[in-house]
C-alpha cells in the first residue's frame, strides 16, 4: 500500500519538479550566447540580417496562412459593427460621391490642359513606375520596432529600397528582401529618415520617426515657416525613393519641433502596394562612394 | 536527481502512455495554446483594432510553466521561441530570447517560495518580473540603437501583459488540472 502510494506520488510529480540544480548551468550558457548574439549584431549586423532573410523567407508562408482566418474574423466582426451605420454611411458617401464627381470632371479639364502644356514646352517626364499589391502578414508595431512582412520578395521583384504605399500614402520603405518575403520599416520607425519637402511652398527636410504615431520634421531651412496641414511629400533626393509620394500633414509646430501625422491609419493596415522605382544598385548596397 | 535518469523518467512515462488519450489530449491543448499565443503576438495587430498595443503573451507563459509545469518548456525552448520572436519581429538578435531564460531563470529560482503562495502573491511577483523585464529590454534597446526610444509604449504595454496575466492562468490552470486529472486516471488502472 506504502510502496504503490509512493509509487503514483513520484510519477505525479515528474511534471511539476522543479529542473535539475545542475540545470542552471544551461541557463547561464543561454544568457551569455544571447549576449553575444546582442553584440555580434551591434558589430556586424549583414550576416544576421541575411539569417534573418532566410527565416522569414520560411515563416511568412506560414503565418500568411494562419493570418487568414484571424483576417475572416475580424472581417465578420466588423462587417457586423457596420450594420448600424449603414444610414449614416449612407449619407456621408451620397456627399462624398457628389464631391468627387466635381473634382473628376476639375482634374480632366487640367489633364488634357497639363498634357497640352507639357507638349508645348517638349517636356521629358519620368518613367511611370508599376507597382504590386499585397497583404501584411506580420505586424511588429509595439514598443520597440515598427515593421511589417509582406509575403512578396525578390521572385516579384521587389527588392531593398522600394517605397510601400498604403491607400493613399507612402508608409515605409523595404529594407529587407528575401526570395518569397520582405520586411517593411515603417516611416514612423526610430531609424526611418525620409528626403521629403513641403508640398507647395517646396522646403527640404528630413522627416524622421521615433516609434511614436506621428514623426518629426528636420532640418528644414531655417527661412522656412511650415504651415498647419500643409503635406509632406518626398523629394526624391538621393535617387532612392520616388519623387512626390505624400506621407502625412503638419499637424504642430511648437518651439520648433514640426510634428507630422501619417495620412493613412498605420495601425490598420491590411493590403499595401510595393512601388517598383528604378532604383540604382550602388545607391541600396551602400557602394556608391567606391 | 541525475539528469538523466529524470529525463528518463519522463520519456519512459510518455511512451507508456502514448497511446492514451487522456494522456496525450492535455500536452496536445498546452502546446496548441503555446502555437497559438506565440502566433498572435506577431499577427497583423490591425486586425483586431489594437493599434501599437502588443502584450507579451510569452512572457505569462514562461512564467507559468515554469512555475508549474517546469518540464514542460526546457530552456532550450523557450531560448528558441525567443530567438524566433526576435528573427519575425526585427529585433537585435536574440534579446528576446534573452529576457525570457532570464524570466524562466528567476521563477525556478523562486518557484519553492512561490508555490504554495496565494494568487495574489503570484500575480505581484510576476508584475515585478514582467516590469523589471520590459524596462530591461527598453535599456538594452536603446543601447543598441544608441537613441532614447519612448517610455510610455512600454509602460502601457507591461501594463496590458500583467491585467492579462490572470485570465491565462486560468486558461493554462485548466490545462494543468487536465494533465494531473489524466495522469491520475492512468495509475488508478495501473
Amino acid at each position: 500500500m506504502v510502496s504503490k502510494t509512493k509509487k503514483r506520488s513520484s510519477t505525479a510529480n515528474i511534471l511539476h519538479m522543479p529542473l535539475p540544480l545542475y540545470s542552471k548551468a544551461i541557463p547561464s550558457l543561454f544568457l551569455i550566447i544571447a549576449v553575444l548574439g546582442i553584440f555580434l549584431h551591434r558589430i556586424n549586423a549583414s550576416p544576421i540580417e541575411h539569417l534573418r532573410v532566410v527565416f522569414t523567407d520560411l515563416l511568412v508562408p506560414v503565418f500568411a496562412t494562419v493570418s487568414e482566418p484571424a483576417k475572416e474574423v475580424a472581417n465578420k466582426v466588423s462587417s457586423v459593427a457596420g450594420m448600424r451605420d449603414l444610414r449614416v454611411d449612407n449619407i456621408r458617401l451620397t456627399e462624398e460621391n457628389r464631391r468627387l464627381q466635381q473634382w473628376y470632371s476639375a482634374a480632366l479639364r487640367l489633364e488634357a490642359e497639363n498634357r497640352g502644356l507639357k507638349s508645348l514646352l517638349n517636356f521629358k517626364s519620368e518613367a511611370d513606375y508599376s507597382f504590386i499589391s499585397t497583404r501584411v502578414v506580420v505586424d511588429t508595431g509595439g514598443s520597440f520596432i515598427k515593421s511589417l512582412l509582406l509575403p512578396v520578395g525578390t521572385d516579384d521583384n521587389v527588392v531593398k529600397g522600394q517605397a510601400v504605399m498604403a491607400k493613399e500614402a507612402m508608409i515605409g520603405r523595404i529594407v529587407e528582401s528575401g526570395q518569397t518575403a520582405s520586411r517593411v520599416l515603417m516611416v514612423t520607425d526610430l531609424n526611418s529618415h525620409i528626403p521629403v519637402l513641403i508640398e507647395g511652398s517646396r522646403y527640404k527636410g528630413i522627416l524622421a520617426g521615433y516609434n511614436g504615431d506621428t514623426m518629426f520634421l528636420e532640418h528644414l531651412p531655417l527661412d522656412s515657416q511650415p504651415e498647419l496641414g500643409a503635406r509632406i511629400i518626398t523629394s526624391g533626393d538621393g535617387g532612392l525613393l520616388p519623387p512626390n509620394l505624400p506621407i502625412g500633414t503638419i499637424v504642430s509646430n511648437q518651439d520648433g519641433k514640426i510634428q507630422v501625422q501619417p495620412i493613412d491609419n498605420l495601425g490598420q493596415l491590411e493590403y499595401v502596394r510595393v512601388i517598383d522605382f528604378s532604383i540604382d544598385d550602388s545607391i541600396v548596397s551602400g557602394d556608391i562612394m567606391q | 536527481m541525475n539528469i538523466f535518469i529524470y529525463r528518463k523518467k519522463i520519456l519512459e512515462d510518455a511512451e507508456r502512455h502514448f497511446t492514451s488519450w487522456p494522456y496525450i489530449m492535455p500536452y496536445v491543448l498546452l502546446y496548441t495554446m503555446i502555437i497559438s499565443l506565440f502566433i498572435l503576438s506577431v499577427l497583423p495587430t490591425g486586425y483586431v483594432s489594437f493599434s501599437d498595443l502588443q502584450p507579451s503573451f510569452l512572457m505569462i507563459t514562461v512564467f507559468y510553466l515554469s512555475m508549474f509545469l517546469p518540464a514542460t518548456l526546457p530552456y532550450t525552448v523557450v531560448f528558441i521561441l525567443g530567438v524566433l520572436f526576435d528573427l519575425i519581429m526585427g529585433f537585435p538578435m536574440a534579446i528576446t530570447a534573452l529576457l525570457l531564460v532570464s524570466v524562466q531563470l528567476i521563477v525556478q529560482t523562486q518557484r519553492r517560495f512561490l508555490l504554495g503562495q496565494p494568487f495574489i502573491v503570484l500575480w505581484l511577483s510576476f508584475a515585478l518580473i514582467c516590469a523589471a523585464g520590459f524596462i530591461i529590454q527598453w535599456a538594452v534597446f536603446c543601447l543598441f540603437f544608441w537613441k532614447v526610444m519612448l517610455f510610455q509604449p512600454i509602460l502601457i504595454n507591461a501594463s496590458l501583459t500583467i491585467l492579462l496575466f490572470p485570465f491565462l492562468v486560468v486558461c493554462f490552470h485548466k490545462i494543468r488540472n487536465m494533465i494531473v486529472e489524466g495522469q491520475q486516471e492512468l495509475m488508478a488502472h495501473e
